[in-house]
This record gives C-alpha cells, structure tokens and sequence, in this order.
C-alpha cells in the first residue's frame, strides 16, 4: 500500500472512531449520566427517611417502654377522656358530685352525640360526646358548689347552659343544667 | 504532512473511544450497581425499622398520642360556668333579687328575670352590669312595675374571655 494511501486510511478510521466515540458518549454516556443523577438523590432521599424514621422508632420505643412503666399515666389519661363510653361512670360521677355537695337530682337525660374528628391530623382518633341534661334542686350555695365540682372533675365535663328558677321564694332553687363530657373513639 | 501526525491522531482517537467505553461501563455497571445495592439496603432497613414496632404497639402508641392530643384540645376549649355565679355575686345591688336566670355559655349570653325595690335601684344595677369588666353588651328587654316593686328581664352578654380558665 502507498503510504499517501496508509495515512489516508488511517485519518478516515481516526475520524470514524472520534465520531463513534461522541455517538456513544451522547447516546449512552448522558442517559445513563441522567439516569445515575436519579439513583443519587433516591438514595439520598431514602437515607433521609431511614434516618427519620430510625429517630422516631426509638423516640417511639421509648415513649412506649415509659407509659407501659407509668400506670398512673394511663390512668389519669382514662380519666380525664376515657376510651370508650363509659357511660354509667359519668352517670355515677355526676351523682356522686349531687350526693356531696347536696343537691337532689330530680332528673337525667343522656344523648349521644356524633363523632368529631380531628382536622389537625389524621392520625388522631375521633372524640364521642355525650349531652346530658340534669335536672336538679337545692339552695344557691349547693347549686353553686354542684357547677363548680362539675368543672373541676377529672373527667372533662363542660357545661353548655343552665336554666336556674324558683328565686325569689323561700323554696329550694331548680337548675336545669346541659352538659357535655367526653370519651375517645 | 509527516508520517507521525495520522499515527498520533489514531491513537488519540482510539483512547478517546476507549476513555468513553470505559465511561459507560463504569457509570452502568458499577456505579450504577453500587447505587442499586444501597437503595436496596435503605428499602430492608426500613421494612426492618417497620417491624421493630409491634402493630399492637402501634395501636396503642396512636391511641396514646390521640388521648393527650385530644385532652390537650378539649382543655383548650373548656368552659367555666360557675363565673357567672361569681359575676353575680360581686354586682348585684342590695335591693335586687333574682327570680330565674338562664345562661348560654355557647352565645356568652346570661338572661335574668329579676326585680328591684324601685326604678332608681334598676337603674344602679345596669350601671353596675355597665362598669363591669366582664360585660360586653346589655340589653334591658322588659320592666314593670308590680305591687311595690320592679319587675325586669335583662341580658347581659360577656366578653369572649368571661368563662375560659
């Protein structure tokens, strides 16, 4: 072979290697590039979210190991806003409180109202209610120390209205009281 | 044109093609791999750390989280009736007696059915509802002079803060 012929061949397979070479950087070098970018950040993003959620298990771990060692938590907790609807316990609490500040109660109507649901999270469990209309009777200073003894109940109670009559008159007072208390669904 | 020059173009063009093949192949098999691997790994630490936590636990932990998320609401909302009995207690006139009183803790709202030895003795007792910090508006809905004395119907509605702890 001519040696213009050898070098004129050599150039052409330079040039077709080069151009091979650009051809296979574009169609498999990038791609590939773009598709390494993507593991990249899946990896890092589920490093994230093994780490947070390794934090919160434990967190989770030792909230748990803590309230199954504190039993007057939980207690307390169920008094305050039990977890089902412990009905005659209110029934019981709202006579106990009659029985010691010296009212009569004339009177008990119980309506179970609906569910509400926390907007905040969804995780959290919905809250029952009960109205309980109480018809009562005794002086001002009972009727007073009832209402009070209501508010301050462990279990939560709030008093929507009361209807007081009968003033005026050496007899005893009349209170109409609506209240509402509350367990955990 | 030396015999060099075509050579050296060929063998930098070789090792151009050459650097990029091995580009490809280092980026797709071994980077690439390694990559697939830790995301595997991320994938079962997770399912672990899922498990490490009984459902039973979970259910009880959501419970828990829901009593005190909910109790701490409920306490935020909590109504204390009784200060309307403190309110009256501390502004009523010496000769004003209340015969019914009706209260609405949701409307903030207290209506009393009462009567005063006379119309000057009325008027003391609104301006005293008027001075009180706890009043927003008053309302004189009826008066009557019966017998001896004043018989009226009055509501007063309170301020928002009136019967939160």
């Amino acid at each position: 072979m001519r040696p213009a012929t050898k070098r004129l061949f050599s150039i052409l397979a330079s040039s077709g290697l080069l151009i091979g070479a650009i051809i296979l950087f574009s169609s498999t070098v990038m791609p590939e590039y773009k598709n390494i970018q993507q593991l990249r950040g899946e990896a890092q993003s589920l490093d994230a979210v093994v780490g947070e959620e390794e934090r919160l298990i434990n967190t989770a771990s030792q909230l748990l190991n803590e309230y199954q060692n504190a039993a007057d938590l939980r207690d307390n907790l169920s008094l305050v806003l039990p977890r089902e609807e412990a009905l005659p316990g209110m029934v019981n609490q709202i006579q106990g409180i009659a029985r010691s500040t010296g009212v009569t109660i004339e009177g008990i109507n119980v309506e179970n109202l609906p569910l509400t649901h926390s907007q905040t999270s969804s995780i959290v469990e919905p809250v029952g209610s009960f109205k309980v209309t109480v018809r009562l009777k005794g002086d001002y200073g009972a009727l007073r120390s009832y209402t009070q003894s209501l508010e301050t109940n462990a279990r939560i109670i709030d008093v929507d209205s009361m209807a007081i009559s009968g003033g005026g008159t050496k007899g005893p007072l009349t209170i109409n009281l609506v209240l509402r208390t509350y367990y955990q669904k | 044109m030396s015999s060099g020059v075509p050579q050296r173009f060929l063998a930098f063009s070789v090792l151009v093609f050459i650097l990029v093949a091995l580009g490809y192949l280092g980026l797709a098999y071994g980077y690439a791999s390694f990559l697939h691997n830790q995301i595997d790994g991320g994938k079962a630490k997770l399912d672990e750390l899922g498990r490490r936590i009984s459902a039973d636990d979970q259910k009880e932990l959501t419970r828990l989280y829901s009593q005190i998320s909910n109790t701490q609401k409920l306490l935020s909302s909590h109504v204390l009736a009784s200060r309307a009995f403190t309110f009256l207690e501390a502004n009523t006139a010496r000769e004003v007696t209340y015969i019914g009183a009706d209260l609405s803790v949701p409307d903030r709202r207290l209506t009393l059915d009462g009567a005063a030895a006379s119309y000057d003795e009325l008027v003391r007792q609104l301006a005293s509802y008027k001075r009180a910090s706890e009043v927003e508006r008053i309302n004189l809905e009826s008066s009557e002079a019966v017998g001896g004395a004043v018989r009226f119907k009055v509501s007063l509605i309170f301020k928002p803060e009136m019967f939160k702890p």
